[in-house]
């Protein structure tokens, strides 16, 4: 029919928008690898809109999508298991919880969802905030945030580790609050 | 989720600061802590421009998936992988191009030649680069040959197992748990344009036999060091297509082994095209040689009750 590819498009794209932040977030939980990421993101996507006549309408999307992209992600294991984190069954299921908890945040979009972890960054330190910036904003490793503080890249990672401890911390109460 | 108070120390978490190999802490709770919030501060951080180009290469991907005009076909999404196996065809039927140039430069390449018809089976590492603006996709894959119609392409860097395969008896394509086979009578639906692609030109040693001739001018170059072969140093060959088209490498440059002639680099540009995208550069490396077993090229042996 004229003009259904177009429409098609439009209707991917809307698709595309409605579901990336959460995606993607989940995503970069099991995978380390930006590259392998965005393979699985495009993937999961496009095998879940070729599959679109499986979906059950009854049920909520969002964990669907997810439930393809953690099949990729397991079937990338089986070939490149230096790339990807050992995910066991437990942890798969904890961050499932874990996004699908900021998900029900009210709220636009995933960005807008976000502003929750924006209030507990601006609670941090200075210092931690920088920590935060450089590693995530900058994409400094450890190894170089430790070069240009002077430390050993094992005291960075460790501080980095309680930061984004105290940030779930923070994170976790504001959800609390936010719960419908 | 609550924080484990006693971690097991700094390097637990290595993967997520510095990219190195991930040993986890063998708490559960504590590493689903990590991961998550370690994705929630990437996306967090991610620039609009970022954000914005990773949905560009999704829509991209779409567009690709559509039917290709004159085909009436559906792509199927495999457009990157396609070409990363049009180009290790195109690798594979080097041998024929080669023994129809002018006999003034292609002595050194007659030898070539016989090595390709020796006995044994070779695999290649290829590498495959698109250039579009600012952005540039690589796809890799390896490419196991013994002649022109006995080989297996599998895309190494595909988040599902893919596969390419022909012998003497039949085509084969694994994507997945999925198989699909010429010999199976069916036409190869939607994925028959890859094979149609394929078999069109660079699978059919003899068609290539027939138009490559007389196609690229061709030079021997100074002798330089072959990469990846350090103290060896050879003269690499350059041929250039006169008349650029669209099934053809612009430019094909290879390094044979100064003793044994064999391949052991090739450099192709390819053209600009829909399929293609932007500038594109494929490289293969000889990564080994072993003795020929009929079934390496069977697909029973990648994908065991496949469908």
């Amino acid at each position: 029919l004229p003009g259904l590819s177009d429409r098609n498009r439009k209707l991917f794209e809307l698709f595309v928008r409605e579901n990336e932040g959460a995606l993607i977030t989940y995503l970069r939980s099991l995978v380390r690898d930006p590259g392998l990421v965005d393979d699985l993101f495009q993937e999961t996507l496009v095998t879940a809109w070729r599959r679109f006549d499986d979906f059950d309408t009854s049920r909520p999307l969002a964990p669907w999508l997810r439930g393809i992209a953690l099949n990729l992600v397991r079937n990338s294991r089986r070939k490149r298991a230096g790339d990807l984190l050992q995910i066991g069954d437990q942890v798969a299921m904890f961050i499932e919880q874990a996004v699908a908890k900021v998900e029900v945040v009210e709220a636009d979009n995933w960005r807008d969802r976000l502003a929750i972890l924006s209030h507990c960054v601006d609670t941090l330190t200075t210092r931690s905030k920088s920590l935060i910036r450089w590693r995530y904003s900058d994409g400094k490793t450890a190894t170089q945030i430790a070069s240009r503080l002077d430390e050993s890249p094992a005291s960075v990672r460790k501080q980095l580790q309680r930061i984004r401890a105290t940030l779930l911390e923070c994170i976790a109460q504001r959800l609390g609050e936010a719960a419908p | 989720m609550k924080e484990n108070p006693n971690p097991d120390g700094p390097r637990a978490f290595e993967w997520i600061d510095d990219f190195v190999v991930p040993p986890m802490t063998g708490n559960p709770f504590e590493d689903a802590d990590q991961q998550f919030v370690h994705g929630l501060l990437t996306s967090y951080f991610e620039s609009d421009d970022e954000r914005e180009n990773r949905i560009s290469r999704v829509l991209a991907r779409f567009d690709n998936d559509q039917p290709a005009p004159g085909f009436g076909l559906k792509n199927s999404g495999m457009s990157r992988w396609i070409t990363l196996s049009t180009a290790a065809m195109i690798i594979l039927c080097l041998s024929s191009w080669i023994c129809f140039q002018p006999s003034e430069a292609l002595a050194a390449l007659s030898r070539t030649l016989k090595t390709v018809e020796q006995n044994v089976t070779r695999i290649y590492e290829v590498r495959a680069e698109s250039r579009t603006g600012q952005s540039i996709a690589s796809r890799r894959a390896l490419l196991t040959t013994h002649s022109g119609n006995e080989f297996v392409v599998e895309i190494t860097d595909s988040p599902v197992q893919t596969l390419i395969g022909s012998n003497s008896k039949e085509q084969w394509v694994v994507r997945g748990e999925r198989l699909w086979r010429s010999s199976d009578g069916n036409p190869f639906r939607p994925r028959e344009l890859l094979l149609h692609l394929m078999t069109a030109r660079q699978m059919n040693l003899n068609a290539m036999l027939t138009q490559i001739p007389g196609n690229y001018d061709i030079e021997v170059l100074p002798a330089q060091t072959i990469p990846g072969y350090e103290d060896l140093k050879t003269n690499p060959l350059l041929a250039t297509l006169k008349t650029p088209n669209l099934r053809n490498p612009e430019t094909i440059k290879f390094w044979p082994h100064p003793i044994t002639r064999v391949a052991v680099r090739l450099e192709l540009t390819m053209p600009r095209t829909l399929l293609f995208g932007g500038s594109n550069t494929i490289v293969a490396d000889l990564k080994d040689e072993q003795p020929f077993a009929p079934e390496t090229f069977e697909h029973s042996t990648y994908c065991i009750g496949c469908e």
